[in-house]
């Protein structure tokens, strides 16, 4: 389905072309050839693969053709400038790296609505999003205005409360950087059972998978940290991506946070969880 | 008199600091040893959410006061800018008499 709410991917068929798309037939799907795409474990070297863009469910859709072999998608991905993130199952051979643009993005960017200027913000989007593709740093990107970032960011909307669970999102915004990150737990203890391990790892792939926008990971400290990384975006597609990032932010914690609470608190015994494995 | 010892609230951001203090509520009945708390948190929020962990009525509005100072914190400031790490505090409702 490539077609949601009459916005489809034929909409910037000029603007696809202009940066090097071609269309695929009517099939809504435009392909664009050789882009190098970042790669995770074990060799992070980006590689080149064609893209695809594509509107699904109202989202704007830039995705790798290629299907590396499987990787860990827990670790190498935090940090990367721009909004890739690999998902796949875990015990599949195909991991596929996806940049998602989010229909309030695409609204802003309806040429029949705002004319030339948004074919030109696609543009400058679709541009950002294959440059970001490889997860090198942008050059010449400039610092977003932060009255514009705080306007988007309310600080009530930044504590994340789940019952007795708190977390703060924290924004980062300096020269190279515009992130939102929160930190899901602080630390994988080391006492935790393969078992819990197991569990933990399963629920955590689960939400980078299913949250869009969202990439959750484990820094090398074995920190879990949930991130929107919005950096190289354009200026004009900052609002309704902060917006937007946000409330994904937001609710992929809520969603995680108090089961990855238990699972890495090895002072709480569950059997149920040390008798089976996620994969049965 | 029943103890309540747990790691509450929040882990954390890597780039954050993190504290660990004691809190009560003011009957005494509750002691919860709060670890691994962002402290860039609100104040207000982390009252509520200690709140919640001592099974305090949710329908009442929290707020915490440093057992050292005797001084209300601030709701809206970042908890590490008002305690240091290793504080007491009470958890006290928000009530006008009269």
């Amino acid at each position: 389905m490539n077609e949601i709410g009459n916005v489809s991917a034929k909409l910037w068929e000029g603007v696809l072309g202009e940066l090097g798309f071609t269309a695929r037939g009517a099939s809504g799907i435009y392909s664009h050839p050789e882009i190098p795409v970042f790669r995770t474990a074990p060799d992070s070297t980006p590689l080149p693969d064609s893209v695809v863009f594509s509107v699904e469910a109202g989202w704007g859709i830039l995705r790798a053709e290629w299907r590396p072999q499987p990787e860990d998608h827990l670790r190498g991905q935090l940090g990367r400038p721009g909004l890739w993130k690999s998902c796949g199952d875990a015990t599949s051979a195909e991991a596929q790296p996806i940049c998602e643009l989010p229909p309030a993005l695409l609204a802003v960017a309806d040429p029949r609505g705002q004319g030339e200027e948004g074919a030109w913000l696609m543009r400058d989007t679709l541009a950002w999003g294959l440059a970001t593709a490889a997860g090198e740093p942008l050059a010449g990107w400039e610092l977003p205005d932060a009255n514009l970032v705080a306007a988007c960011l309310p600080p009530e909307y930044l504590t994340v409360q789940v019952g007795p669970v708190l977390r703060q999102i924290s924004v980062e915004n300096e020269p190279g950087l515009l992130a939102l990150r929160c930190g899901l737990l602080p630390h994988l203890p080391d006492d935790l059972s393969p078992q819990r391990r197991g569990w933990l790892a399963e629920l955590l792939r689960d939400g980078h998978n299913r949250w869009r926008l969202v990439r959750i990971g484990i820094t090398p400290d074995d920190t879990v940290v949930a991130e929107v990384d919005l950096s190289g975006a354009p200026p004009d597609a900052l609002e309704p991506l902060l917006k937007t990032g946000l409330e994904a932010l937001r609710y992929a914690v809520e969603g995680l946070v108090r089961a990855t609470d238990f699972l890495a608190d090895s002072s709480v015994t569950c059997r149920a969880v040390e008798v089976h494995s996620p994969r049965g | 008199m029943s103890e309540n010892r747990a790691a509450v609230l929040a882990p954390a951001d890597p780039v954050l600091d993190l504290l660990e203090f004691e809190a009560t509520d003011v009957t005494g009945t509750h002691n919860v040893v709060a670890r691994d708390v962002q402290s860039s948190l609100p104040a207000g929020a982390v009252a509520s959410a200690l709140a919640h962990r001592m099974s305090l009525p949710a329908d009442v509005p929290w707020a915490l006061r440093d057992e050292r100072s005797s001084a209300f914190l601030d709701d809206g400031v970042a908890i590490g800018d008002q305690i240091e790490t290793k504080a007491r505090l009470t958890v006290v409702p928000k009530s006008h008499l009269g």
